[in-house]
């Protein structure tokens, strides 16, 4: 009995000691983040910057965990549990389930960042919107969305195309995940074939991209096949328009220590991994020659749109159609750029603090564009302004 | 008789409590949980008891009561299936096609209930014909089922499907109705559980399976027949999974087979099966982990914390409810 109740006192005790203290009630509300990631270098940078912001403008933040498959019902439960009578805004880097959110908070505002939100903005042949989330398109209180770098598949592809030609491969393959899942990749790849398909009319040594784009069904190419495949085994470059750190990167070493591709291979892919034996890899003359991936500060977007908002002050020229929007684009392909991103960027700080401090932009630097801070902001300049940050500017 | 009266009456508190230990710390543990955030929420100017949160508590339980009311057949047997999450998974993307294409629910739940029993009969009835865990056979249904609804996904371009909006499914959000679906699914399972040969026989088999053989008892026909409550008991939790959103995704159900073995093992239900299994174990524990759920962000616990704090819990009913000297884990 002593101990079960011993047992019980613990519990009580744990539990309270978790719970701090609840937001102030002169405050402005508090703002959900629906995360898709929850741990890392990204993640770290996003809940401490969104909190900085939130800080001055009198919201809190607090962070709820997406749904690990983004699917439907799973989202609405997580912002369900996680919803109590001050929440004001949700901004959110997935889409599943948003119209069902929406529908059952017709009140809270919500804004998406870090995200294509296919299943928002799907459309078909004739070009209307026919995904299941695409009803938030019509509500007042969805405010739009800035999306994962490019929006744009053939511009991704044709960035990936032109490294190519730039870094003067003559083998290549690709990499995507299922069209179903992922239909930015399919057209990416086609886009990124076409570029090459028009280089090689006058080039004097055209390119090859070996095969069909290999599809990656959310597991690992699969070096037991693929290297063993016509043409895989002397490839210059695999172009991964999935996430190729995870997907790609451990089978290519794995391959290479077999010495069943060629040494020299190189990938070219999208993402951010704070793994230091990754990103010790990452150079002119390493195994990752090009990451591609949403500049961090990009977020600073999101929560200007949701404050302006939610204090009924919306920038005067916000056109109100919702359509996607490119993040600023982080272009790391150079040993230097690696190095900026490493040493000078949020990405390699340790605590809170040197984060924000190694940010392109101070509170100071963005609250201009903050129309609850500056009457005579724009969504124009706002909106610019986010789509600026690029890995320069840790060069400096 | 006497004697046994004469001996209960002699039993000390402390002898209760050894024999009674699993029921009072299922049963303590949601007591405890319901007044905890019943206190703590009120500091924080929210409550638990209000009614958008009653609302959210019982969408939050509901899919996992119903499967967990129907595994706990299967548990009481000493078995377990981790296919119950892509089977929903399944019947939640069938209930949307077959329901877009023929413009009727029923059509669609009747053949949900169809492929549901068809799988469960081979669930249940493999182990014993080969001769193995009955755990592996539905190891085996788990991989099909994820390699099929990939087939469909991809065949349908999409991860996410919708229900054609002429179809209403107002009915299952409302919480009453829950709470309604839930009380018959309880009741009839319990029935079937407690008063009639099935559920005294899957219990036996959990118990000591070759002394109930002995008994005369077909064990293969005992075996099946929980599987196919269980497979009515899954199709109604994948109606007011897809029902919660009008929607299903190639990841629907991803875990639900986890999410059912906690809450049962937070109801007190022995791994092993048995005669001391328990239908109550179902919704003791599907509330307690929900409440958990639903309490713990509204008293300001960090989203990263709750998980430690679920797992700290998890552990301690875990050691106060399952420590067996022998052969504790399901086969």
């Amino acid at each position: 009995m002593k101990k079960m109740l011993a047992l019980i006192l613990t519990l009580a005790m744990l539990l309270t000691a978790f719970a701090i203290p609840a937001a102030s009630a002169e405050g402005k509300g508090k703002i959900l983040y629906l995360s898709n990631l929850n741990s890392g270098a990204q993640y770290e940078f996003y809940v401490a910057y969104l909190n900085m912001m939130a800080e001055k403008l009198g919201y809190t933040v607090e962070v709820v965990y997406a749904d690990g498959y983004n699917d439907p019902a799973g989202n609405l439960k997580n912002v369900k549990n996680a919803y109590t009578s001050d929440v004001v805004g949700l901004i959110a880097t997935q889409d599943g389930g948003l119209i069902n959110i929406m529908e059952e908070y017709p009140d809270l505002w919500v804004v998406g960042f870090f995200s294509d939100f296919d299943a928002v903005y799907t459309k078909d042949d004739s070009g209307a919107y026919i995904g299941t989330s695409a009803g938030v398109l019509e509500k007042d209180h969805y405010l739009g969305l800035m999306g994962d770098n490019f929006i744009s598949g053939i511009a991704l592809g044709e960035a990936y195309a032109q490294e190519v030609i730039d870094r003067g491969f003559k083998r290549v393959a690709t990499c995507i995940f299922p069209a179903y899942a992922y239909p930015k990749h399919t057209v990416a790849d086609s886009g990124f074939r076409a570029y090459i398909e028009k280089y090689n009319e006058t080039a004097a040594e055209p390119i090859e991209v070996v095969g069909d784009a290999t599809v990656l069904n959310f597991s690992a190419l699969d070096n037991n096949t693929y290297f063993f495949e016509d043409g895989h085994d002397n490839l210059d470059c695999i172009v991964g328009f999935c996430a190729g750190t995870t997907f790609i990167y451990p089978s290519v070493l794995e391959a290479k220590a077999m010495g069943i591709c060629n040494p020299d291979m190189k990938i070219i892919t999208g993402g951010f991994d704070n793994d230091p034996d990754l990103m010790a890899d990452c150079g002119d003359d390493k195994n990752i020659i090009r990451l591609t991936t949403a500049a961090f500060e990009s977020i600073i977007w999101p929560m200007a749109m949701i404050d302006a908002a939610i204090s009924g002050t919306m920038y005067p020229d916000y056109p109100g159609n919702k359509d996607q929007l490119d993040s600023g684009i982080m272009v790391i392909n150079s040993t230097e750029k690696f190095n900026a991103v490493i040493n000078n960027s949020p990405m390699g700080a340790t605590n809170n603090e040197d984060r924000l401090g190694k940010a392109l932009a101070s509170w100071d630097d963005m609250k201009d564009y903050f129309i609850t801070v500056n009457p005579d902001a724009t969504w124009k300049a706002l909106t610019e302004y986010c789509q600026s940050f690029a890995v320069e500017g840790y060069m400096k | 008789m006497t004697a046994m009266v004469h001996e209960k009456e002699k039993q000390t508190p402390a002898q209760w409590l050894k024999k009674h230990g699993s029921s009072v710390a299922s049963i303590g543990g949601l007591l405890f949980c319901l007044i905890f955030f019943t206190i703590t929420t009120g500091i924080k100017g929210e409550s638990i008891w209000s009614a958008s949160k009653l609302s959210t508590l019982i969408g939050d339980v509901i899919v996992t009561a119903l499967m967990a009311v129907g595994a706990v057949f299967i548990y009481s047997l000493g078995n377990m299936d981790v296919s119950i999450g892509k089977q929903v998974g399944l019947y939640s993307t069938l209930l949307v096609l077959v329901g877009n294409a023929t413009g009727s629910l029923l059509i669609a739940i009747l053949v949900c209930l169809v492929i549901a029993v068809i799988i469960g009969v081979i669930n249940g009835a493999a182990g014993e014909l080969l001769h193995m865990y009955s755990v592996i056979s539905s190891v085996v249904f788990m991989m099909v089922l994820s390699g099929v609804s990939t087939i469909i996904y991809s065949n349908l371009g999409t991860r996410n499907i919708s229900m054609n909006p002429g179809i209403s499914l107002t009915l299952f959000r409302q919480p009453w109705f829950m709470v309604l679906v839930l009380a018959i699914e309880y009741a009839v399972i319990g029935y079937f559980f407690y008063f009639t040969k099935f559920g005294k026989y899957a219990r036996a088999i959990g118990a000591n399976q070759l002394a109930t053989s002995q008994s005369g008892v077909n064990i293969i026909l005992y075996r099946v027949i929980p599987y196919m409550f269980l497979a009515v008991c899954l199709v109604t939790a994948s109606l007011f999974q897809m029902g919660y959103t009008g929607a299903a995704s190639d990841s629907t159900g991803t875990g639900f087979e986890m999410n059912v073995m906690v809450s049962l093992i937070l109801g007190g239900m022995p791994l092993k099966g048995g005669m001391k299994s328990r239908l109550s174990c179902a919704i003791i524990g599907s509330l307690t982990f929900s409440l958990l759920a639903v309490g713990l962000p509204i008293i300001g616990v960090p989203t990263n914390m709750t998980f430690i704090i679920k797992a700290a819990i998890f552990l301690v009913v875990v050691l106060i409810t399952c420590r067996q000297k022998t052969g504790p884990l399901p086969r």
